[in-house]
Protein backbone atom coordinates (compact mmCIF):
# COMPACT_ATOMS: atom_id res chain seq x y z
CA UNK A 1 0.00 0.00 0.00
CA UNK A 2 1.23 3.71 -0.97
CA UNK A 3 3.81 1.94 -2.58
CA UNK A 4 5.04 4.97 -5.05
CA UNK A 5 7.09 4.64 -8.50
CA UNK A 6 9.76 7.46 -9.57
CA UNK A 7 9.38 8.19 -13.62
CA UNK A 8 10.25 10.77 -16.31
CA UNK A 9 7.77 12.52 -18.15
CA UNK A 10 8.74 15.04 -20.33
CA UNK A 11 12.53 15.36 -18.74
CA UNK A 12 10.87 16.06 -15.43
CA UNK A 13 10.81 13.31 -12.41
CA UNK A 14 7.77 12.49 -10.66
CA UNK A 15 5.91 10.57 -8.11
CA UNK A 16 2.88 8.11 -9.09
CA UNK A 17 1.52 5.59 -7.25
CA UNK A 18 2.69 2.37 -8.19
CA UNK A 19 -0.08 0.06 -9.71
CA UNK A 20 -1.97 3.41 -11.81
CA UNK A 21 -2.00 3.69 -15.52
CA UNK A 22 0.29 6.45 -16.61
CA UNK A 23 -2.91 7.80 -17.67
CA UNK A 24 -4.43 7.90 -14.23
CA UNK A 25 -0.71 9.29 -13.26
CA UNK A 26 -0.75 12.22 -15.99
CA UNK A 27 -4.15 13.52 -14.59
CA UNK A 28 -3.26 13.54 -11.25
CA UNK A 29 -0.45 15.64 -11.90
CA UNK A 30 -2.56 17.88 -13.55
CA UNK A 31 -1.10 17.16 -17.52
CA UNK A 32 -2.72 17.53 -20.97
CA UNK A 33 -1.85 14.43 -23.06
CA UNK A 34 -1.12 15.68 -26.11
CA UNK A 35 -1.20 18.32 -28.02
CA UNK A 36 -3.18 18.48 -31.33
CA UNK A 37 -1.85 19.63 -34.85
CA UNK A 38 -3.01 22.93 -34.05
CA UNK A 39 -1.72 22.77 -30.75
CA UNK A 40 -4.75 22.74 -28.50
CA UNK A 41 -4.51 20.37 -25.28
CA UNK A 42 -6.17 16.35 -25.94
CA UNK A 43 -6.98 14.78 -23.70
CA UNK A 44 -8.09 10.72 -23.39
CA UNK A 45 -11.48 10.36 -24.33
CA UNK A 46 -12.25 6.45 -24.09
CA UNK A 47 -9.89 5.35 -21.12
CA UNK A 48 -9.97 1.71 -22.39
CA UNK A 49 -7.71 1.37 -25.57
CA UNK A 50 -10.08 2.38 -28.06
CA UNK A 51 -9.92 5.64 -29.08
CA UNK A 52 -6.17 6.19 -29.56
CA UNK A 53 -6.67 9.68 -27.90
CA UNK A 54 -3.83 8.79 -25.04
CA UNK A 55 -0.79 7.75 -27.48
CA UNK A 56 2.36 8.88 -25.94
CA UNK A 57 5.87 7.74 -26.04
CA UNK A 58 7.18 5.32 -23.43
CA UNK A 59 11.50 4.74 -23.48
CA UNK A 60 11.43 6.04 -26.96
CA UNK A 61 8.54 3.87 -28.46
CA UNK A 62 5.76 4.95 -30.19
CA UNK A 63 2.06 4.89 -30.07
CA UNK A 64 1.93 3.44 -26.53
CA UNK A 65 -1.94 3.99 -25.05
CA UNK A 66 -1.18 5.75 -21.37
CA UNK A 67 -4.61 4.36 -20.47
CA UNK A 68 -3.67 0.56 -20.72
CA UNK A 69 0.28 0.85 -19.34
CA UNK A 70 1.03 0.75 -15.79
CA UNK A 71 3.71 3.14 -14.46
CA UNK A 72 6.94 1.85 -14.02
CA UNK A 73 9.98 2.95 -11.96
CA UNK A 74 12.41 5.00 -14.04
CA UNK A 75 9.83 4.89 -17.41
CA UNK A 76 10.48 7.77 -19.69
CA UNK A 77 7.50 9.36 -21.05
CA UNK A 78 7.39 11.47 -23.43
CA UNK A 79 3.75 13.51 -23.85
CA UNK A 80 3.68 13.51 -27.70
CA UNK A 81 2.05 10.71 -30.15
CA UNK B 1 -51.79 32.18 -46.27
CA UNK B 2 -50.24 29.71 -43.82
CA UNK B 3 -49.51 31.28 -40.70
CA UNK B 4 -45.23 31.13 -40.96
CA UNK B 5 -43.12 31.80 -38.25
CA UNK B 6 -40.11 31.44 -40.39
CA UNK B 7 -39.53 32.19 -43.58
CA UNK B 8 -37.34 28.49 -44.32
CA UNK B 9 -37.16 25.42 -42.49
CA UNK B 10 -34.60 23.36 -42.81
CA UNK B 11 -34.64 19.98 -42.20
CA UNK B 12 -30.94 18.11 -42.00
CA UNK B 13 -27.45 20.13 -40.39
CA UNK B 14 -25.01 18.48 -42.44
CA UNK B 15 -23.19 20.40 -44.96
CA UNK B 16 -25.41 21.31 -47.09
CA UNK B 17 -28.28 22.41 -44.16
CA UNK B 18 -25.28 24.53 -42.50
CA UNK B 19 -24.14 26.30 -45.98
CA UNK B 20 -28.17 27.54 -47.02
CA UNK B 21 -28.69 28.24 -43.63
CA UNK B 22 -25.54 30.99 -43.23
CA UNK B 23 -26.49 31.95 -47.26
CA UNK B 24 -30.96 31.91 -46.04
CA UNK B 25 -29.94 34.49 -42.83
CA UNK B 26 -26.93 36.60 -44.78
CA UNK B 27 -30.50 36.92 -47.27
CA UNK B 28 -32.46 38.06 -44.42
CA UNK B 29 -35.08 35.33 -44.05
CA UNK B 30 -36.17 33.89 -40.80
CA UNK B 31 -34.47 30.43 -40.64
CA UNK B 32 -34.86 27.20 -38.42
CA UNK B 33 -32.41 24.61 -38.60
CA UNK B 34 -33.95 21.20 -37.68
CA UNK B 35 -31.66 17.73 -36.69
CA UNK B 36 -32.10 14.86 -34.67
CA UNK B 37 -28.74 14.73 -34.35
CA UNK B 38 -26.19 17.90 -33.40
CA UNK B 39 -25.37 19.75 -36.91
CA UNK B 40 -22.61 17.72 -38.40
CA UNK B 41 -22.81 14.06 -36.90
CA UNK B 42 -23.78 12.16 -40.32
CA UNK B 43 -22.21 11.88 -43.49
CA UNK B 44 -20.38 15.50 -43.01
CA UNK B 45 -18.77 13.74 -40.37
CA UNK B 46 -17.37 11.29 -41.72
CA UNK B 47 -16.11 12.65 -44.97
CA UNK B 48 -12.56 13.12 -46.48
CA UNK B 49 -12.69 16.49 -47.03
CA UNK B 50 -11.60 16.86 -50.51
CA UNK B 51 -12.18 19.84 -52.31
CA UNK B 52 -12.21 18.52 -55.34
CA UNK B 53 -13.37 19.23 -59.25
CA UNK B 54 -14.93 16.32 -61.19
CA UNK B 55 -15.29 16.50 -64.82
CA UNK B 56 -18.05 13.83 -65.22
CA UNK B 57 -20.06 16.17 -67.28
CA UNK B 58 -20.37 20.12 -67.91
CA UNK B 59 -22.60 20.43 -65.04
CA UNK B 60 -21.21 18.41 -62.61
CA UNK B 61 -18.01 20.39 -62.95
CA UNK B 62 -19.94 23.47 -62.96
CA UNK B 63 -20.98 22.67 -59.72
CA UNK B 64 -17.76 21.48 -58.23
CA UNK B 65 -15.97 24.94 -59.82
CA UNK B 66 -18.70 27.23 -57.79
CA UNK B 67 -18.45 25.20 -54.74
CA UNK B 68 -14.40 25.35 -54.84
CA UNK B 69 -14.86 29.08 -55.49
CA UNK B 70 -17.84 29.46 -52.48
CA UNK B 71 -14.95 28.26 -50.15
CA UNK B 72 -12.58 29.98 -50.88
CA UNK B 73 -15.01 33.12 -50.70
CA UNK B 74 -15.72 31.94 -47.02
CA UNK B 75 -12.15 33.10 -46.02
CA UNK B 76 -10.41 32.17 -43.04
CA UNK B 77 -11.97 29.26 -40.84
CA UNK B 78 -10.06 28.35 -38.04
CA UNK B 79 -11.03 24.45 -37.86
CA UNK B 80 -11.16 23.45 -41.29
CA UNK B 81 -7.57 23.18 -41.38
CA UNK B 82 -7.49 24.51 -44.85
CA UNK B 83 -4.74 22.80 -47.01
CA UNK B 84 -3.97 24.84 -50.76
CA UNK B 85 -2.85 20.77 -51.45
CA UNK B 86 -4.19 20.43 -55.23
CA UNK B 87 -4.90 16.72 -56.57
CA UNK B 88 -2.70 14.17 -58.59
CA UNK B 89 -4.66 11.86 -60.65
CA UNK B 90 -1.99 9.35 -61.03
CA UNK B 91 -2.08 7.21 -64.28
CA UNK B 92 -0.59 3.79 -64.10
CA UNK B 93 -0.40 3.04 -67.82
CA UNK B 94 -0.89 4.86 -71.13
CA UNK B 95 -4.06 3.96 -71.28
CA UNK B 96 -5.07 5.74 -68.58
CA UNK B 97 -3.09 9.11 -69.30
CA UNK B 98 -5.83 10.04 -72.58
CA UNK B 99 -8.73 10.54 -70.72
CA UNK B 100 -6.80 12.52 -67.94
CA UNK B 101 -5.52 14.56 -70.57
CA UNK B 102 -8.75 14.99 -72.38
CA UNK B 103 -9.75 16.41 -68.78
CA UNK B 104 -7.16 19.25 -68.64
CA UNK B 105 -9.18 20.25 -71.56
CA UNK B 106 -11.73 20.46 -70.00
CA UNK B 107 -10.42 22.27 -67.04
CA UNK B 108 -9.16 24.86 -69.04
CA UNK B 109 -11.70 25.31 -70.73
CA UNK B 110 -13.89 26.61 -67.09
CA UNK B 111 -10.45 28.66 -66.23
CA UNK B 112 -9.18 26.09 -63.97
CA UNK B 113 -5.39 25.32 -64.08
CA UNK B 114 -3.91 21.61 -64.64
CA UNK B 115 -0.66 20.12 -65.24
CA UNK B 116 0.80 16.70 -66.66
CA UNK B 117 3.60 15.32 -64.60
CA UNK B 118 5.69 13.17 -66.37
CA UNK B 119 7.29 9.99 -64.67
CA UNK B 120 10.06 12.21 -63.12
CA UNK B 121 8.06 15.58 -61.99
CA UNK B 122 5.26 12.68 -60.60
CA UNK B 123 8.92 11.57 -58.91
CA UNK B 124 10.00 14.79 -57.77
CA UNK B 125 6.67 16.09 -56.73
CA UNK B 126 5.94 13.02 -54.37
CA UNK B 127 9.12 10.90 -53.68
CA UNK B 128 6.72 8.38 -52.42
CA UNK B 129 5.10 7.00 -54.99
CA UNK B 130 6.24 3.75 -56.22
CA UNK B 131 8.32 3.96 -59.63
CA UNK B 132 6.98 2.77 -63.23
CA UNK B 133 4.24 5.05 -63.00
CA UNK B 134 2.84 6.95 -66.07
CA UNK B 135 2.37 10.36 -64.58
CA UNK B 136 0.00 12.53 -63.81
CA UNK B 137 -2.42 15.43 -63.83
CA UNK B 138 -1.95 18.10 -61.10
CA UNK B 139 -5.35 19.72 -60.31
CA UNK B 140 -3.26 23.03 -58.48
CA UNK B 141 -6.99 24.24 -57.32
CA UNK B 142 -8.66 21.56 -55.37
CA UNK B 143 -7.76 21.94 -51.52
CA UNK B 144 -7.93 19.81 -48.42
CA UNK B 145 -10.61 20.89 -45.31
CA UNK B 146 -11.67 18.79 -42.16
CA UNK B 147 -15.26 18.74 -42.66
CA UNK B 148 -16.77 18.56 -39.30
CA UNK B 149 -14.23 21.51 -38.13
CA UNK B 150 -15.29 23.66 -40.67
CA UNK B 151 -18.81 22.66 -40.66
CA UNK B 152 -18.96 24.27 -36.90
CA UNK B 153 -16.61 27.55 -38.01
CA UNK B 154 -19.76 28.16 -40.69
CA UNK B 155 -22.29 27.45 -38.20
CA UNK B 156 -20.60 29.76 -35.73
CA UNK B 157 -20.97 32.53 -38.52
CA UNK B 158 -24.55 33.28 -38.20
CA UNK B 159 -25.79 35.06 -35.27
CA UNK B 160 -27.52 33.23 -32.88
CA UNK B 161 -30.30 35.80 -32.60
CA UNK B 162 -30.82 35.06 -36.65
CA UNK B 163 -31.10 31.50 -36.59
CA UNK B 164 -33.13 28.80 -34.30
CA UNK B 165 -31.54 25.65 -33.95
CA UNK B 166 -34.02 22.79 -33.17
CA UNK B 167 -31.93 19.88 -32.37
CA UNK B 168 -33.17 16.64 -30.64
CA UNK B 169 -36.11 15.49 -32.27
CA UNK B 170 -36.39 14.92 -36.07
CA UNK B 171 -38.64 15.93 -38.73
CA UNK B 172 -41.10 13.01 -39.38
CA UNK B 173 -43.73 14.60 -41.92
CA UNK B 174 -44.64 17.31 -43.85
CA UNK B 175 -47.54 18.33 -45.63
CA UNK B 176 -48.53 21.39 -48.03
CA UNK B 177 -49.08 23.71 -44.94
CA UNK B 178 -46.99 22.56 -42.10
CA UNK B 179 -43.52 20.26 -40.82
CA UNK B 180 -44.12 18.52 -37.56
CA UNK B 181 -41.41 16.75 -35.51
CA UNK B 182 -41.14 13.63 -33.58
CA UNK B 183 -41.97 15.47 -30.24
CA UNK B 184 -45.65 16.69 -31.63
CA UNK B 185 -44.41 20.11 -33.05
CA UNK B 186 -45.23 21.53 -35.68
CA UNK B 187 -43.04 24.23 -37.67
CA UNK B 188 -44.69 26.49 -39.53
CA UNK B 189 -42.43 28.09 -42.59
CA UNK B 190 -42.74 29.82 -45.95
CA UNK B 191 -40.49 27.74 -47.64
CA UNK B 192 -39.08 24.26 -46.64
CA UNK B 193 -35.79 22.58 -48.01
CA UNK B 194 -34.91 19.17 -47.52
CA UNK B 195 -31.27 18.60 -46.70
CA UNK B 196 -31.29 15.13 -44.72
CA UNK B 197 -29.28 13.33 -46.49
CA UNK B 198 -30.69 9.54 -46.84
CA UNK B 199 -33.15 10.41 -44.13
CA UNK B 200 -34.82 12.77 -46.95
CA UNK B 201 -37.08 9.64 -48.55
CA UNK B 202 -38.83 9.71 -45.34
CA UNK B 203 -40.35 12.93 -45.78
CA UNK B 204 -40.42 12.93 -49.21
CA UNK B 205 -41.28 9.22 -49.99
CA UNK B 206 -40.77 8.30 -54.14
CA UNK B 207 -37.36 10.29 -53.63
CA UNK B 208 -34.93 6.98 -54.01
CA UNK B 209 -31.42 7.62 -52.24
CA UNK B 210 -29.23 5.15 -52.09
CA UNK B 211 -26.43 4.26 -49.30
CA UNK B 212 -22.77 4.45 -50.42
CA UNK B 213 -20.73 3.32 -47.19
CA UNK B 214 -17.46 4.17 -47.88
CA UNK B 215 -14.46 3.00 -45.62
CA UNK B 216 -11.54 5.44 -44.27
CA UNK B 217 -8.05 5.02 -42.30
CA UNK B 218 -5.99 6.99 -40.68
CA UNK B 219 -2.58 7.51 -39.66
CA UNK B 220 -0.61 8.23 -36.74
CA UNK B 221 1.40 11.73 -36.62
CA UNK B 222 4.36 12.31 -38.31
CA UNK B 223 4.53 9.66 -40.75
CA UNK B 224 3.93 11.45 -44.46
CA UNK B 225 5.75 13.61 -45.88
CA UNK B 226 2.38 13.47 -48.58
CA UNK B 227 1.53 16.53 -50.32
CA UNK B 228 -0.95 16.26 -52.56
CA UNK B 229 -4.22 14.47 -52.62
CA UNK B 230 -3.22 11.32 -54.39
CA UNK B 231 -5.83 9.53 -56.31
CA UNK B 232 -5.30 6.92 -58.92
CA UNK B 233 -7.04 7.52 -62.23
CA UNK B 234 -9.73 4.86 -62.02
CA UNK B 235 -11.02 6.32 -58.80
CA UNK B 236 -13.63 7.96 -61.21
CA UNK B 237 -14.70 4.38 -62.63
CA UNK B 238 -15.45 3.26 -58.77
CA UNK B 239 -17.85 6.21 -58.40
CA UNK B 240 -19.54 4.85 -61.73
CA UNK B 241 -19.76 1.58 -60.63
CA UNK B 242 -20.98 1.80 -56.96
CA UNK B 243 -18.52 -0.83 -55.68
CA UNK B 244 -15.09 -1.51 -54.97
CA UNK B 245 -11.84 0.36 -53.69
CA UNK B 246 -9.67 3.04 -54.91
CA UNK B 247 -6.26 4.64 -53.73
CA UNK B 248 -7.35 7.72 -52.57
CA UNK B 249 -4.39 9.63 -50.04
CA UNK B 250 -5.05 12.84 -48.34
CA UNK B 251 -2.47 14.73 -46.16
CA UNK B 252 -3.32 15.59 -42.82
CA UNK B 253 -1.86 18.11 -40.75
CA UNK B 254 0.69 17.28 -38.11
CA UNK B 255 1.57 14.48 -40.62
CA UNK B 256 -1.02 11.63 -40.70
CA UNK B 257 -1.94 10.79 -43.94
CA UNK B 258 -5.96 9.75 -44.23
CA UNK B 259 -6.18 6.87 -46.46
CA UNK B 260 -9.47 5.87 -48.45
CA UNK B 261 -11.18 4.83 -50.28
CA UNK B 262 -13.97 2.33 -50.60
CA UNK B 263 -17.83 1.96 -51.96
CA UNK B 264 -20.65 -0.87 -50.90
CA UNK B 265 -24.28 -0.70 -51.18
CA UNK B 266 -24.89 -0.62 -47.84
CA UNK B 267 -26.20 1.08 -44.89
CA UNK B 268 -24.87 -0.36 -41.79
CA UNK B 269 -21.47 1.33 -40.08
CA UNK B 270 -19.91 -1.75 -39.39
CA UNK B 271 -16.04 -1.77 -40.69
CA UNK B 272 -15.84 -4.74 -43.48
CA UNK B 273 -12.63 -5.93 -42.58
CA UNK B 274 -11.57 -7.84 -46.05
CA UNK B 275 -12.95 -4.41 -48.03
CA UNK B 276 -10.98 -2.08 -45.37
CA UNK B 277 -7.85 -4.62 -46.29
CA UNK B 278 -8.61 -4.80 -50.26
CA UNK B 279 -8.35 -0.67 -49.60
CA UNK B 280 -5.23 -0.86 -47.69
CA UNK B 281 -3.52 -3.28 -50.19
CA UNK B 282 -4.53 -1.03 -53.28
CA UNK B 283 -2.67 2.44 -51.40
CA UNK B 284 0.15 -0.03 -50.63
CA UNK B 285 0.57 -0.48 -54.35
CA UNK B 286 0.26 3.46 -54.99
CA UNK B 287 2.69 4.16 -51.43
CA UNK B 288 4.50 1.21 -50.46
CA UNK B 289 6.07 3.03 -47.51
CA UNK B 290 2.54 3.40 -46.12
CA UNK B 291 2.86 -0.06 -45.14
CA UNK B 292 5.17 0.91 -42.36
CA UNK B 293 2.88 3.53 -41.02
CA UNK B 294 0.71 2.86 -37.92
CA UNK B 295 -2.98 3.51 -38.16
CA UNK B 296 -4.55 4.58 -35.54
CA UNK B 297 -8.26 4.72 -36.09
CA UNK B 298 -10.79 3.21 -39.55
CA UNK B 299 -13.97 5.03 -39.41
CA UNK B 300 -16.93 4.66 -41.75
CA UNK B 301 -19.96 6.60 -43.80
CA UNK B 302 -22.79 6.43 -46.10
CA UNK B 303 -23.12 8.64 -48.71
CA UNK B 304 -26.15 9.49 -49.80
CA UNK B 305 -26.34 8.90 -53.52
CA UNK B 306 -28.79 8.41 -56.62
CA UNK B 307 -29.41 5.83 -59.13
CA UNK B 308 -28.05 8.49 -62.13
CA UNK B 309 -25.18 10.25 -60.34
CA UNK B 310 -26.63 13.23 -60.04
CA UNK B 311 -27.53 14.96 -56.75
CA UNK B 312 -31.06 16.05 -56.46
CA UNK B 313 -31.30 19.94 -56.08
CA UNK B 314 -34.56 22.10 -56.82
CA UNK B 315 -38.39 22.33 -55.99
CA UNK B 316 -39.95 18.66 -55.14
CA UNK B 317 -43.13 19.22 -56.89
CA UNK B 318 -45.51 16.86 -54.45
CA UNK B 319 -45.69 19.62 -51.96
CA UNK B 320 -45.64 23.06 -51.98
CA UNK B 321 -43.34 25.17 -51.34
CA UNK B 322 -40.62 22.74 -50.94
CA UNK B 323 -37.13 22.20 -51.61
CA UNK B 324 -34.52 19.60 -51.69
CA UNK B 325 -30.93 18.87 -51.63
CA UNK B 326 -29.69 15.29 -51.50
CA UNK B 327 -27.81 12.88 -52.60
CA UNK B 328 -24.48 14.44 -53.40
CA UNK B 329 -22.77 11.11 -53.22
CA UNK B 330 -18.61 12.03 -52.60
CA UNK B 331 -19.37 15.57 -53.52
CA UNK B 332 -21.20 16.76 -51.01
CA UNK B 333 -18.53 18.56 -49.09
CA UNK B 334 -17.28 20.08 -52.43
CA UNK B 335 -20.25 21.45 -53.73
CA UNK B 336 -22.66 22.27 -50.49
CA UNK B 337 -22.00 25.96 -50.75
CA UNK B 338 -23.03 25.54 -54.74
CA UNK B 339 -25.65 23.37 -53.74
CA UNK B 340 -26.84 26.50 -51.15
CA UNK B 341 -26.95 29.04 -53.77
CA UNK B 342 -28.64 27.58 -56.29
CA UNK B 343 -31.28 26.45 -53.59
CA UNK B 344 -31.73 29.60 -52.15
CA UNK B 345 -31.82 31.53 -55.83
CA UNK B 346 -35.36 29.34 -56.03
CA UNK B 347 -35.95 29.90 -52.54
CA UNK B 348 -36.41 33.52 -53.16
CA UNK B 349 -37.73 33.66 -56.81
CA UNK B 350 -40.52 30.88 -57.16
CA UNK B 351 -40.75 31.60 -60.35
CA UNK B 352 -37.19 30.21 -61.43
CA UNK B 353 -37.50 27.00 -62.87
CA UNK B 354 -35.77 23.52 -61.88
CA UNK B 355 -32.07 22.74 -62.89
CA UNK B 356 -32.33 20.13 -66.02
CA UNK B 357 -29.72 18.02 -64.43
CA UNK B 358 -30.30 18.43 -61.00
CA UNK B 359 -34.25 18.38 -61.16
CA UNK B 360 -35.39 16.23 -58.21
CA UNK B 361 -38.70 15.89 -60.59
CA UNK B 362 -36.59 13.53 -62.73
CA UNK B 363 -37.66 10.15 -60.62
CA UNK B 364 -41.25 10.83 -60.73
CA UNK B 365 -41.33 10.50 -64.46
Amino acid sequence: MNAVVELLIDGQPVRAPAGASLLVALEQLGLALTASPGGSPRGAFCAMGVCQECRVRVDGRRGVLACLTEVREGMRVERRP
Amino acid sequence: MPDTRFDLAIVGAGMVGVCLALDAVDAGLRTVLIDQQPPGQGASAAAMGHLVVLDSDAEEMALCSLGLRRWREYGDLKRAQWQNAGTLWIAVDDAEQAPLLARQQAFAALGLHSEWLDPQSLAEAEPGLREGLAGALRVSGDALIYPPGALLDLLERIPTSLLTLRIGSPAIEIDDHSLTLADGSAISAGQRAICAGLHSTRLLPGLPLLPRKGQLAITDRGQSTVRHALVEAGYVATTQSGVGVACNLQPRPGGQLLIGASREAREDQKINQPLLGQMLSRAIEFYPSLAQMPLIRCWSGIRPSTADGHPFIGRWPRLERTFVAAGHEGLGITTAPATSQLLLQQILDPALPNHARFDPARVLQ
